[in-house]
């Protein structure tokens, strides 16, 4: 029973792309997928820096606005304020 | 005579399908040695990014809550109007601002040693903590154009790309109105 049962799977092909030498595509295959996945998260990563670079700008930009807002405000007393 | 050659054969057809010669093998092997290489180096480079990167949005984090903790902590100096300036006293590495709240024995203490800065609204309280920093520098801006003063803090953050960064934080007090004068 047993053997009857491996004739079969052996007639249907089961290990036949193990016998007919598919190594190199399979390497190639999974070299593929894997530098997929490679890509992906390097590229995350890559992206992640870029925002936290764009973050840093972003603030000294606002506090150089910041900045020059405080040094270009004029001290004024209220009556001159007030309108006329 | 023909059986030595087709035991020959037999044996050249079933070295070539039977599995790799030891050249083949070499060959893949310096080939994934290779490849090794090249992905230890990219996932080492990804890793050191992960560190900076990280380590730059900390410190973004931190300059920024110092920046607005300054900021509201300055505009709480008022000096009155018929006052000269707010009379700051500057020593090493701290510096006192009267008038807070506009209270005249009320102030304002920053100390600053070692890259850290404290930033205290009562000498007794242990304030605020900021840093570590590569440098930091306070002191008194003031005789703008308009007439404003307020506390420089001058800091060179271990991150970044090595520039001070400055930080002017303006007095309260007298209406201080951009765009308006006399």
């Amino acid at each position: 029973m047993r053997r009857r049962r491996a004739n079969g799977f052996a007639r249907q092909g089961g290990f036949a792309r193990h016998e007919g030498g598919y190594a190199l595509i399979d390497v190639l295959v999974a070299l593929l997928i894997s530098s997929i996945a490679l890509l992906a998260v390097l590229g995350g990563i890559a992206l992640s820096a870029r925002t936290a670079r764009a973050t840093r700008q972003r603030f000294i930009q606002i506090v150089t606005a910041r900045n020059k807002d405080a040094s270009e405000q004029q001290l004024s007393f209220i009556q001159e304020t007030l309108p006329k | 005579m023909p059986a030595n050659s087709s035991y020959r054969s037999s044996r050249k057809r079933s070295r070539n399908e039977g599995g790799f010669s030891v050249l083949e093998l070499m060959v893949a092997l310096l080939l994934f040695s290779a490849l090794g290489i090249a992905v230890w180096s990219a996932l080492a480079g990804g890793q050191n990014l992960v560190r900076r990167s990280s380590s730059l949005a900390a410190g973004t984090a931190r300059l920024l809550q110092m920046e607005l903790y300054l900021r509201r902590t300055a505009a709480l100096v008022r000096t009155p109007f018929w006052a000269p300036g707010p009379g700051a006293e500057q020593a090493e590495g701290s510096l006192r601002v009267p008038w807070l709240d506009g209270q005249p024995e009320e102030s304002l203490y920053l100390d600053w040693r070692e890259g850290r800065l404290q930033v205290r609204t009562r000498k007794q309280e242990p304030g605020a903590v900021f840093g570590p920093f590569a440098s930091v520098e306070c002191g008194v801006y003031s005789g703008g154009p308009g007439g404003a003063a307020g506390l420089r803090v001058t800091i060179l953050a271990d991150t970044g790309d090595g520039q001070p960064l400055v930080i002017l934080a303006p007095f309260g007090g007298s209406p201080f109105a951009p765009g308006t004068g006399p």
